[in-house]
């Protein structure tokens, strides 16, 4: 092997901002995960998570072609109305999807580096740890949104034009931020519990067992402290329950009977979940350095 | 040292816990390549990290490139390419792509970050490996790769941990080689870590040698590898064994030691010349085959820098 072929050659070019090279690791991850051998197996749950809404987007369909009903003599008044629960229901519909796909993609989105060593590399070009973390995250944020916010948002567009019209857009207004929000909470929180996993081994399998334990574990506890004490209160522990009652908030269903059955308030879920998302990012800033400090 | 230096520090301290690792540190580097010279514990890697920004200073201060080390790490490590001493590179990547991604990250844009990637590939001696996985490299390989990576951005200095760990006597002669070439252009500075004095004398021209967190001598190697005026080194050639050759000098007042390379390190008694050895090499019948004044190797300087420490 020769030492070198030619002479060193400095690059004479401008480099881009600093503010979207977070971009870089994002784009560079999800080109690995769907360039790579578990390619297959992400293609199948997009598939399976694009099926659920195409089913929502059937029934928009038929609903706004009712005669299609009539044909079949299905009583068209006694099938759910296109309102803040369907979409809401669309949303929660994909719950299982987003928690395959997080595992899936996330488990060793850090861990990995940390068993390479890698961590290191990233920070010693010109990237700050909130940048590094940035870029993990929108590995699992933007397939999230992509299978949560985007299609909803796309079914309610097409029900507004197909057949809701300037009626539906005055009455559910508010329904395309609520979606959004929803969206963007469950992509934060899913993404910051899957980092933090992450970050704590150095396999992303354990990374992935970690995340599966906190999930049942933490919905084990409120169970337990619910029966213990005879009250529904420590339901609020459950975060599972705490994204329902919050979507329930957001999309305007405080009057349903559903909510009213919660023992805490659409807010009171906000700031659990919230509070949990930030306890995630603080293990991450906790963990994720350029250097490991023997103390 | 040069009126312009890349690397300024002043006072500088720091301490893992309760273990201080860097102690009152002050020196100036100047353009070129540099040498940071020491033995293993003494804080280079340590003193690289602070400059990098990745970990704060107890006490003191400095400069990279003109630039405040500390909360302007982002900045300073926009113009320096770091290879880091330990493994750090992702196994599963082919050397192409792990080498235009480094460079994405530093902010070339995605075509020209490959195509320099395919340069730097080029240069350091891996071109026809640059579509095999990271993770199949030998050693050298790797030292090689992780070189490629801090060079993919053009660098204003380069800052090298050990670069020639791991490598065998060839691999170690194509680094340093390497690294002279790098410097010869004149875009790039260098800092070279290290604890191996050959390496640091064969590729650099100034040094900065540390031994527990404090500078023990810094400058030019060529104005530290003084020459000894009293101290020649002797090869000689004689019939019989030649022990009278040297027993005669001794008896002149010469202090004879063996010295390297099978030579004999005479010390001149005090205002005496070369021309005694002369004389009593005619008388004991003995051909002097080489005469040279002692220069200090690197080596010496460094061992008589500790022993003054100490």
């Amino acid at each position: 092997m020769p030492v070198y072929d030619q002479h060193y050659h400095p690059w004479a070019g401008k480099p881009r901002p600093r503010w979207h090279r977070w971009l870089v690791i994002t784009r560079y991850h999800l080109s690995l995960l769907f360039t790579g051998k578990g390619r297959n197996i992400l293609i199948l749950i997009l598939v399976s998570a694009g099926f659920i809404h195409f089913c929502f987007l059937a029934y928009v369909y038929v609903m706004a072609n009712r005669q299609i009903l009539e044909q079949y003599a299905i009583p068209v008044e006694r099938l759910p109305g296109i309102n803040a629960r369907f979409f809401l229901t669309e949303i929660i519909a994909q719950t299982l999807t987003v928690a395959i796909l997080t595992l899936i993609m996330g488990a060793g989105l850090i861990a990995d580096d940390r068993r390479d060593n890698a961590i290191p590399l990233y920070l010693s070009k010109p990237l700050t740890v909130t940048e590094y973390l940035l870029g993990k995250l929108g590995v699992l944020a933007l397939p999230i949104l992509g299978i949560t916010a985007v299609p909803t948002l796309l079914v309610f567009v097409l029900h507004w034009l197909g057949g809701g019209g300037k009626e539906f857009i005055l009455t559910y207004w508010r329904l395309p931020f609520a979606i959004v929000a929803l969206s963007v909470l469950i992509a934060l929180f899913c993404g910051a519990l899957m980092l933090m996993a992450s970050s704590l081994v150095k396999k992303g399998a354990i990374a992935g067992v970690v995340v599966v334990g906190l999930f049942i574990g933490h919905n084990v506890l409120a169970g337990v402290l619910n029966g213990i004490f005879d009250s529904r209160k420590f339901m609020i522990i459950s975060l599972q329950f705490d994204f329902y009652r919050l979507g329930l908030w957001l999309f305007g269903l405080e009057h349903v009977q559903e909510a009213q059955e919660f023992p805490f308030s659409g807010l009171a879920a906000a700031g659990v979940i919230l509070a949990a998302t930030a306890l995630c990012w603080a293990i991450l800033w906790r963990q994720v350095r350029p250097v490991e400090v023997v103390k | 040292m040069t009126s312009d230096p890349i690397i300024q520090v002043s006072g500088l301290s720091f301490a893992y816990g309760k273990t201080p690792v860097l102690n009152d540190l002050s020196f100036q580097i100047g353009r070129g390549a540099t040498g940071l010279l020491g033995p293993n514990g003494a804080g280079k890697t340590t003193l690289l990290k602070i400059l990098l920004g990745f970990l704060r200073p107890a006490r003191g201060s400095g400069a990279v490139l003109g630039i405040p080390i500390g909360r302007r790490g982002v900045h300073i490590r926009q113009r320096i390419g770091y290879m880091p001493e330990h493994d750090c590179l992702i196994p599963s990547l082919k050397a192409v792509r792990l080498v235009a991604y480094c460079g994405e990250l530093y902010g070339l844009p995605w075509a020209e970050a490959m195509q320099r990637a395919h340069e730097v590939l080029f240069y350091v001696g891996l071109g026809e490996a640059r579509y095999r996985e990271v993770g199949t490299f030998s050693t050298g390989m790797k030292q090689r790769i992780k070189l490629a990576q801090a060079l993919v951005a053009s660098p204003d200095v380069l800052f090298l941990d050990e670069p020639t760990n791991g490598l065998d006597p060839s691999g170690r002669q194509e680094m340093l080689q390497l690294i002279k070439d790098v410097v010869a252009q004149g875009e790039t500075s260098v800092i070279f870590s290290s604890h191996i004095l050959h390496d640091v004398e064969a590729a650099c021209t100034d040094v900065v040698m540390i031994k527990k967190g404090r500078v023990v001598v810094s400058g030019k190697i060529e104005d530290l590898k003084r020459v000894e005026e009293a101290v020649v080194e002797v090869r000689w050639k004689s019939a019989g064994d030649g022990d009278g050759f040297v027993q005669a000098l001794a008896r002149e007042g010469c202090r004879c030691e063996p010295g390297r390379n099978d030579l004999l390190r005479v010390t001149l008694p005090p205002g005496k010349g070369t021309e005694v050895l002369f004389r009593v090499a005619r008388a004991s019948g003995v051909q002097i085959r080489h005469l040279m004044r002692k220069r200090d190797s690197l080596e010496d300087v460094f061992l008589s820098a500790i022993e003054e420490q100490n």
